[in-house]
């Protein structure tokens, strides 16, 4: 368990640790020098403007209507969002602009960014899921445990071996977790509940969970009693 | 080569139909990499009537079997090996004709 008190935590839309977070900016950029969300809040027409239109933003920005990597970039993320929205499946009856475009980025990160394959299933099975998105199952269970914030999330082969690898995985989760006498009990929760979504969320076979706690937060002041971490072992 | 092309992007449009029709699944692939890499920027209106991005599908010899590798989006809430399995199944049983001994990978690239 490694403990330091200066870690930075990626926010949750940020990279699982996967490599490539350096290269987001122009991975995301279009040909014409366009960042890909810029040109996608456009199309959604100014959310932070209420005065604003979804037809008219593009009124003030003449580059967004003549230029044909922006226009192909609106289309796609026009299919992409009507895909989104689909895959909802009526969940949200509210058509809520910024969480859906906030939903089709990170379809978009992921797949800008996807990280290794890693096996899911049986070994004999030619079946994967790609680190990215396992990782960021993990780091939603780890958050489950009250208090808990999850940082980079690194997946790996537990074996080394043929590439890619079908034997099971170790998981690196960094946590920031909240001060509890007991933080080997909050550790071995959030290993269990790590383990627990790649079994049930996944099937993703795991060999080992190393949970790293990068920094403890105070409980918050407002509420000294705060149960973080009561589940088990709130005794001194 | 034109026929062989066409043999393989009716084969890469069956899979890409069944895949997508399967339960847990959203979509596949999406294909928006592309606007970000090379051949894209040269041609950025080339979006229509190619092979879905999240199906490739190729065979090392004229006769050999088809490797059919599908990438898909599963629904938040699916159980992303047992969805893959499903269409791995489902791919499989739609090439039995048209490409017997099929070999089908499946990715779970990402959950919405």
């Amino acid at each position: 368990m490694a403990m330091n008190s200066d870690a930075e935590l990626p926010g949750p839309g940020a990279g699982p640790g996967s490599g490539g977070a350096e290269e987001s900016a122009d991975d995301e950029r279009l040909a014409c020098g366009r960042l890909l969300s810029e040109v996608w809040e456009a199309r959604e027409g100014g959310s932070d403007d209420p005065d604003t239109d979804r037809d008219r933003a593009p009124d003030r920005d003449p580059h967004l209507r003549t230029c044909p990597h922006c226009a192909a970039a609106v289309r796609q993320l026009d299919l992409l969002g009507v895909a989104v929205r689909e895959a909802g499946g009526g969940r949200e009856s509210e058509w809520d602009a910024g969480a859906l475009t906030e939903r089709v980025m990170d379809v978009v990160r992921l797949e800008l960014r996807p990280g290794r394959p890693l096996p899911l299933g049986e070994r004999e099975e030619d079946l994967w899921v790609r680190e990215a998105m396992a990782a960021k199952a993990l780091r939603a269970a780890a958050e489950t445990v009250p208090g808990v914030r999850a940082g980079s999330c690194r997946i790996r082969p537990a074996e080394s071996g043929g590439s890619p690898s079908r034997g099971p995985v170790r998981v690196r989760l960094e946590v920031v977790v909240p001060l509890t006498p007991r933080l080997r009990d909050l550790a071995e929760e959030v290993r269990r509940r790590v383990r627990g979504a790649a079994d049930d969320a996944l099937g993703l076979p795991v060999d080992h969970v190393d949970v790293h706690i990068t920094d403890v937060t105070e409980p918050a002041g407002a509420d000294p009693d705060d149960p973080a971490g009561t589940e088990e072992g709130n005794q001194p | 080569m034109t026929a062989a092309a066409t043999g393989r992007d009716a084969l890469a449009g069956t899979v890409a139909r069944v895949a997508a029709g399967v339960p847990g699944v959203a979509f596949l692939r999406p294909g928006l990499v592309d606007l970000f890499r090379s051949s894209a920027r040269t041609a950025p209106q080339g979006a229509e009537g190619r092979t879905p991005a999240g199906v490739r599908v190729s065979r090392a010899s004229g006769a050999g079997p088809w490797e059919v590798d599908v990438q898909i989006v599963v629904r938040r809430g699916h159980h992303a090996l047992t969805v893959a399995r499903a269409v791995r199944d489902a791919v499989g049983a739609a090439l039995t004709e048209s490409a017997p001994g099929a070999q089908v990978t499946v990715t779970v690239a990402n959950a919405v």
